[in-house]
């Protein structure tokens, strides 16, 4: 008997077999793949019922300790294992339904598959015991029957056709579900007749899984073959109209993952169906920010940007930006003059959700001293009107990046009349300038070398109004009697320690890295000295100096002098729209 | 003690500076004053005469030539017209033969140089000799320099059975810590609040408290002017009006030496006040009041809350020391005069500064504090006084809106808070209760509504109206009225007093609630008892509001409210004539 065995029964007995092949589960290969062999050949001996694991695990929950552990070592040794075909189902059922909720649930799925295609009578078995009880086993059904049909296509077809067309909606929706699976290599008559039973059972189908399956179907069957009912327009529009959360769930996800096959067409019905999506479904939003994501850069950018703003318009805080962050962030890094355009355009919408989509990506796509794409901006056609619309927008959305804000600004300076120029050299300067002087005045001096002669007379302007603002404040320096008191500048120190302290244990609470290390206090000295063994078991001797990090940012003064009289212009700023 | 007296007379910058002291120490010292400085030019070289002895000597008629600072040798003979000799010169060329009352020509005549420093070395020879030279039988020569004042105020006022060794503690306190004025303030009121429960109802040593009082105030004054900070000057000034008109408003009608003493010295401390009023925005304010954040960023803030805080705080004082000018103005009743028409500039100015402040400093359109409406108001009745009402308006409408806005954001909504460290946190949470709880009543809307209401402002009545039913259906709107018990405290802050007219609803609209507002106004006789009231000094009763943060009692725009129902009656007579011709 090998160590294995040994470990393996002495744990069975015990009752910690399931811990012992979580914990060898992450061994080397060699190692982990004699101990599943001896699993499996322990249990063909009836020295021990490895099923009993299975069991176990489908009796708790994933939070159960080496949930996916085992399954793995499952994986490896459920395709060879010599197990009654009702007792593995049973467990793989329960296991299944215990990790529902994770990508990972269906991790035996594919491995029972190959234990029913091992032995020949196991699919005729399976197929009884699904009808007997398909609320139970009805899941099983694809996995079944894929078996069946690698021992025998023809006969197993037929069987998936009955199924499909059962009236219990649990067989008919995993039964439709297989069809997409199904090998259809080199028999186009199969297939067509798939076809035309997808279409049969869409015909007055109300069930919102069924309707899923349908459309996941309907999408592997269509390149197989043309003219096939299900791979027209009308038939898909058929089956969203008809479908829930699951069934658009489903289209969205193969616009996701079938985006560089998609026709035009199809993405467009998607998308329109898309509209009425759920966005509580955090599923479904996030495939749908994969496909926009995807089309971008695609024959059907114009039907994503179009659908976004659509969506965006209708849904307002719904559709916010982090609900879009893939399309938003591919947007402005790899889309950077579509960006551009966007800007003025968006802006110019006075939409909210669609400037904040801005805001959000300049926030966290665009680097702090990265540029915004200046001429596309500046090529947008737009009266003076709009042009100091769309600066004020800037302001009110992109104040606390001013270079961005300021970018904008200069951009719409390129062709403005005199009046809309005036108007936007004042916004240069305030609230921009007079906010940001710190990060603004060298910007705008390097800007004005390069800049269009009567943008450089603006930047020149908007300077000297700035340096007259603050000669003036110079000019009153601080005024003692108006100083607060030593109690008053006690107080807000306690606040802001208080702030900060309360802000630095948020951080910490969230924060990944501190949940990885442990975290030591240094009392006295600028290095810690510590003495860690090795997996020699000798000592080693570590030191850690201690680095100094700071990160600075710009207040606007205007936080201070007036914040409220700031607040308020902002959201006048963002709230305002431009009369047609 | 001496030392500070010293630095302090050394530091008094113009002549009319020692003027103001030199006349209460001789009283003091128990001279008769016959004559006190007038504005610009002296009397025949007298700026102040008196008749008295010092030291045990035979009483003399003392006449003071006085020269603020150190006496050099251009200010002894020099070509200004305030140099010394020449004074000298006319006192004998001039005073003496015409001016000398004929019951005084019996006595020695001392004819004194004061200087509020020292006769500089390089003149010392020179005046020593002037005075040797000039010196006669029933005429001698004196030189009083800072030294010999500052022995004198010791004896006079600082002496320790007048002024105990903690009490005079408090002025040194005071004194050493100008660079932090509420500190400095506090050891002042503690100074002032001593000598004046020190002094009984006796009014011989009220009259004493007064004075010292008055030397303590212009000992820190001149001290604060040197650290360049006269908060604590302000502070202790205000409250010292307030004091003095407290130990003062019984004297009034009483034909007594003392009594008049005492409602003079009440005058004398409201003059200082106004003085360093006038000094503090003239130099520190109204120069930057045009330029765009420049006092708003000289606040030096540590938090956001400051500037709010210290710009509404400037508001009020600039629009209450505009307020004295409208007073003086009345109280000389010349207006087309030189004094008239300075008062009205001076009136005119401090109005345009108030406007260069609000224009200038956008905080001032975010109150937030209820009790900020005592600034407004203040700076309304300014505003009106200076005609400047198309402004006044504008200015409460952007901040009714901005009200407005900050309450249905609950963001930095004016509140009922006024300590500093709610402030500071303001608004603690977004959640109703607190809400509720911070907005739990208002003076502000309704001082704001009573204006819009009087001046037909419809659409910002309106407003307010909305702002009301809005966001604050749950908030006791009230007005502050005075009633009996409110002269006894007004003036001291002490305890409670006066009532809150409550139940004031916008919705039954303008007329219902002007009448309601000033229906009460009628009926409630407790404001026209108020002693400033009936002795017309009606900036006191201000200045008490201001201080105290009590809400300007709106008795003061009943007359407007008489004159509008007066015209609108006119205009319905006429309206109904006009009918009855056409009919």
């Amino acid at each position: 008997m090998t160590a294995d065995e040994s470990q393996i029964i002495a744990a069975f007995k015990k009752g910690t077999l399931r811990q012992l092949v979580a914990s060898r589960s992450y061994g080397e290969d060699a190692a982990r793949r004699d101990f599943e062999q001896a699993l499996a050949r322990l249990h063909g001996d009836g020295a021990i019922d490895a099923i009993s694991v299975l069991n176990e695990l489908g009796g708790g929950t994933r939070s159960v300790p080496g949930f996916f552990a085992v399954q793995h070592v499952f994986e490896a040794i459920l395709p060879v294992l010599d197990a009654e075909t009702g007792a593995v189902m049973n467990a793989v059922v329960d296991v299944v339904k215990a990790g529902e909720g994770d990508g990972a649930a269906s991790l035996l799925i594919d491995p029972f598959s190959s234990f029913c295609g091992a032995a020949e009578k196991r699919p005729d078995e399976a197929l009884t015991l699904i009808k007997n009880d398909p609320k139970r086993f009805a899941l099983l059904i694809t996995a079944v029957v894929l078996a069946g049909a690698r021992r025998a296509r023809d006969a197993w077809f037929e069987n998936l056709l009955d199924l499909v067309a059962s009236d219990d909606p649990e067989i008919a929706r995993h039964a439709c579900f297989a069809v997409g699976r199904f090998d259809f290599t080199g028999a186009d008559s199969l297939v067509r007749r798939a076809s035309a039973a997808l279409e049969g059972v869409l015909d007055g189908a109300s069930d919102d899984g069924v309707l899923a399956s349908i459309v996941r179907s309907s999408f592997a069957l269509g390149p197989r073959a043309d003219g096939l009912a299900c791979n027209t327009p009308a038939f898909l529009d058929r089956a969203l109209a008809a479908g829930g959360n699951l069934t658009l769930h489903a289209a969205i996800e193969i616009a996701w993952l079938k985006h560089a096959e998609l026709e035009p067409e199809i993405l467009d019905l998607i998308l329109r169906h898309g509209e009425r999506v759920n966005s509580q479904m955090n599923g479904t939003m996030q495939f749908l920010d994969l496909a926009l994501s995807n089309q971008l850069g695609a024959p059907g950018e114009r039907l994503a940007i179009a659908f976004f703003e659509r969506f965006a318009i209708a849904r307002g805080a719904d559709a916010g930006p982090e609900r879009f962050d893939d399309f938003l962030r591919k947007l402005c890094s790899a889309r950077r003059d579509l960006f551009g355009r966007l800007i003025v355009k968006w802006f110019l919408s006075g939409d909210r959700t669609l400037c904040a989509a801005i805001n959000w990506a300049v926030m966290n796509v665009l680097g702090e001293n990265e540029s915004l794409p200046v001429e596309a901006i500046a090529s947008e056609a737009l009266d003076g009107r709009e042009r100091v619309f769309v600066a004020r927008k800037a302001i009110g959305h992109l104040f606390f990046r001013p270079k961005a804000a300021a970018e904008i600004i200069l951009a719409l300076m390129h062709g403005a009349d005199k009046k809309s120029a005036e108007f936007l050299e004042e916004h240069l300067f305030d609230p921009m300038l007079a906010n940001y002087a710190g990060s603004l005045e060298p910007f705008l001096k390097e800007y004005r070398k390069t800049a269009a002669p009567k943008v450089k007379g603006r930047i020149d302007g908007a300077l000297k109004k700035w340096r007259a603002q603050i000669n003036g404040m110079k000019a009153a320096g601080r005024i003692k009697e108006l100083a607060p008191s030593e109690r008053e500048r006690a107080l807000s120190r306690e606040r802001f320690a208080d702030e900060s302290i309360a802000a630095m244990r948020e951080a910490e609470k969230n924060s990944i890295l501190l949940n990885l290390v442990t975290k030591a206090a240094i009392l006295h000295g600028s290095a810690s000295v510590h003495s860690v063994r090795g997996p020699d078991g000798a000592k080693h001797r570590g030191v850690t100096h201690m680095q100094s990090h700071s990160y600075s940012m710009d207040i606007p003064s205007q936080e201070m002098l007036d914040p409220f009289g700031l607040d308020y212009m902002l959201r006048v700023f963002r709230a305002e729209r431009i009369s047609q | 003690m001496k030392l500070i007296l010293k630095e302090y007379l050394a530091a008094l910058r113009e002549r009319d500076e020692l003027d103001a002291i030199l006349p209460d120490l001789l009283s003091q010292l128990g001279f008769t004053v016959l004559s006190k400085p007038r504005r610009g030019t002296k009397q025949h070289g007298v700026d102040v005469a008196a008749v008295g002895s010092l030291d045990g000597e035979p009483k003399r008629l003392y006449l003071f030539s006085i020269k603020a600072g150190d006496l050099t040798r251009a200010e002894w003979n020099g070509t200004s017209a305030q140099a010394l000799r020449p004074s000298l010169d006319e006192i004998q060329d001039s005073y003496l033969p015409t001016r000398v009352s004929v019951s005084y020509r019996d006595l020695e005549i001392v004819i004194c140089a004061c200087v509020g420093g020292v006769i500089r070395e390089e003149v010392q020879s020179d005046v020593r000799g002037y005075f040797d030279r000039n010196a006669r039988d029933g005429l001698v020569f004196e030189d009083w320099n800072g030294d010999f004042l500052a022995e004198l105020i010791l004896r006079a006022f600082l002496r320790e059975e007048l002024l105990p060794k903690d009490v005079q503690a408090h002025l040194r306190k005071a004194v050493a810590l100008v660079e932090e004025p509420d500190a400095a303030f506090r050891h002042m009121e503690d100074l002032m609040n001593a000598l004046l429960d020190g002094a009984g109802a006796a009014r011989t040593r009220k009259v004493t408290a007064l004075r010292q009082i008055y030397i303590a105030l212009w000992v820190l004054y001149a001290w604060c002017r040197g650290a360049d900070n006269v908060e604590a000057a302000f502070l202790a000034s205000e409250r010292a009006l307030l004091l003095a008109w407290h130990a003062a408003k019984d004297q009034i009608a009483v034909n007594a030496k003392n009594a008049k003493a005492i409602v003079l010295l009440a005058q004398e401390i409201a003059f200082l006040h106004l003085r360093v009023g006038e000094h503090y925005f003239e130099e520190k304010i109204f120069p930057y009041a045009g330029n765009r954040y420049a006092v708003s960023a000289a606040v030096g803030p540590g938090d956001a809350v400051d500037v709010n805080l210290r710009l509404f705080s400037l508001l009020g004082r600039i629009a209450l020391a505009g307020l004295w000018r409208v007073h003086l103005s009345e109280l000389h009743g010349s207006p087309d005069d030189e004094t008239g028409r300075e008062l009205n500039a001076q009136i005119a100015r401090y109005a345009d500064m108030a406007v260069e402040l609000i224009n200038n400093n956008p905080v001032l359109l975010s109150p937030l504090k209820d009790d900020h409406a005592v600034d407004i108001h203040l700076a309304a009745m300014l505003f009106a006084a200076a005609g400047r009402h198309a402004f006044l308006f504008s200015w409460l409408a952007e901040l009714v809106d901005r009200c407005a806005f900050s309450l249905s954001t609950r963001g930095a909504y004016p509140c009922i808070h006024t300590d500093y460290r709610e402030l500071i946190r303001h608004p603690r949470s977004q959640d109703d209760e607190h809400f509720e709880g911070a907005t739990a009543g208002s003076t502000l809307f309704p001082m704001i509504a009573v204006w819009a209401a009087l001046f037909d402002q419809t659409a910002l009545f309106a407003r307010v109206a909305e702002l009301q039913k809005e966001h604050l259906k749950h908030s006791t709107f009230q007005l502050w009225h005075p009633s009996e018990d409110t002269e006894q405290a007004l003036y001291i802050n002490r305890d409670n007093h006066g009532a809150a007219l409550t139940g004031l609803d916008l919705a039954s609209g303008a007329e219902a609630f002007l009448e309601v507002v000033f229906d009460e106004c009628g009926a409630n006789g407790a404001f026209n008892d108020l002693s400033s009231v009936r002795a017309g000094a009606w900036p006191i009763l201000l200045t008490a509001c201001r201080r105290y943060r009590l809400p300007v009692p709106m008795h003061f725009l009943l007359a407007l409210f008489r004159q509008r129902l007066s015209d609108r009656a006119t205009v319905g007579s006429d309206a109904t004539e006009a009918a009855a011709q056409t009919v």
